[in-house]
């Protein structure tokens, strides 16, 4: 085993130990890596009692990434609570400033906790890791405000080590891309809406379907969708033919022109567009 | 729900001020690359046609570029996918509607 493969799996006791330790735990599950990993070191460590994992459906949760939650959570028999959250009905959400993950995560929190408590989960938390403290996450000011704990972060993992994990624990998540909500792909300033979700959700699905891997995003500029794919696909896209299949693509779910972005999917892309820096 | 700071408020972002569209698209130009330059703050959108996609295919071309596009104030740059069906370099647009 390597000296990082060590490191990995010395930090993932102590997590077992802190979830030990506070048990029973209700966990904010996305079905992204850091909560999927979380979600099945928890049920590993507890058993199917102590632990809850708890889905947030709303409008911005792309329905894939749902499917991929229900199934990590079926084939680690992780028990599973879905409950709907209306970050929409929120009017500073739907604005879309700089901090409207604030409040998303309050929305979600106000509600996922005291149905957590009530169920006898006196502890909650969340995937936040130790690579996300840097980033502009004002999110995290609602998870303390609703006294959630980001273990994964306090015990200093990083992305690459619950990624190491997670393929030792033969988590299918353990190479999927992040996949934030689908509000990142629209710009501070423009109005979170339904309808918009959904047109860069069906874009990014029929990219997908074109074969598309790794990292993507359908950035919104209005009736332009603007294109991130990994820096190690963006040559192939453009070649003429696939160009003109992956503007399709796009223009299909809506969009009235496509950009091939030059530099590559970055993340927080639209962060350094409107100079947003970490806190 | 805390009031204070960045959190309880919802913050008024600042609009970032266009990049120089035609600035840049001297420079491109001269380097032999003809396009519209669209401004959208930060954001330059370059339409060139169909036939100059492989020019933007080597990664040292596209490292370039985007230096070329930062000296003139803009943060990202992007490639028009035309439709093939009726190409026609467009006009440069107003900066993008907001909400």
């Amino acid at each position: 085993m390597t000296d990082a493969a060590t490191l990995a799996a010395e930090k993932e006791r102590a997590l077992a130990a802190w979830l030990a330790s506070r048990a029973p735990v209700a966990i904010g599950f996305s079905g992204g890596v850091d909560s999927a990993y979380l979600a099945v070191v928890a049920r590993r460590a507890l058993g199917a009692e102590g632990v809850i994992a708890i889905i947030g459906r709303r409008a911005s949760y792309p329905a894939e990434q749902w499917a991929t939650a229900r199934r990590v959570a079926e084939q680690f028999e992780v028990p599973v609570l879905e409950l709907d959250t209306d970050e929409l009905a929120d009017p500073r959400y739907a604005a879309n400033p700089s901090n409207r993950c604030y409040f998303c995560k309050t929305e979600l929190w106000s509600r996922l906790v005291p149905v957590a408590r009530a169920r006898g989960f006196g502890t909650v938390v969340d995937g936040t890791n130790a690579d996300d403290l840097g980033d502009h996450r004002p999110g995290a000011q609602a998870a303390r405000e609703h006294a959630v704990a980001s273990p994964l972060a306090d015990l200093g993992f990083t992305k690459a080590e619950i990624r190491l994990r997670s393929r030792e624990l033969g988590l299918p998540t353990w190479q999927q891309p992040s996949s934030p909500c689908l509000s990142s792909r629209l710009p501070y300033g423009t109005g979170v809406t339904v309808e918009r979700l959904g047109q860069v959700e069906r874009a990014e699905r029929a990219l997908r379907a074109l074969g598309i891997e790794g990292d993507l995003r359908v950035r919104y500029h209005g009736d332009l969708a603007r294109v991130e794919l990994g820096r190690d696909t963006l040559e192939r896209w453009l070649d003429a033919d696939n160009a003109s299949a992956l503007a399709q693509a796009v223009r299909g779910a809506g969009f009235a022109r496509v950009a091939l972005d030059l530099r590559g999917f970055r993340s927080g892309s639209l962060n350094v567009l409107h100079g947003v820096g970490a806190a | 729900m805390s009031a204070s700071g960045t959190g309880g408020a919802a913050t008024h972002d600042a609009v970032r001020p266009d990049g120089d569209a035609r600035a840049l698209a001297a420079a491109l130009a001269a380097l032999g690359l003809p396009c519209n330059v669209e401004a959208r703050a930060g954001l330059a959108v370059l339409s060139a046609g169909p036939a100059s996609l492989p020019r933007f295919a080597n990664a040292g071309a596209r490292r370039a570029l985007l230096a070329l596009a930062a000296t003139h104030g803009f943060t990202h740059l992007a490639v028009e996918l035309a439709d093939d069906r009726h190409f026609d370099a467009p006009a440069p647009r107003a900066a993008v509607h907001r909400d």
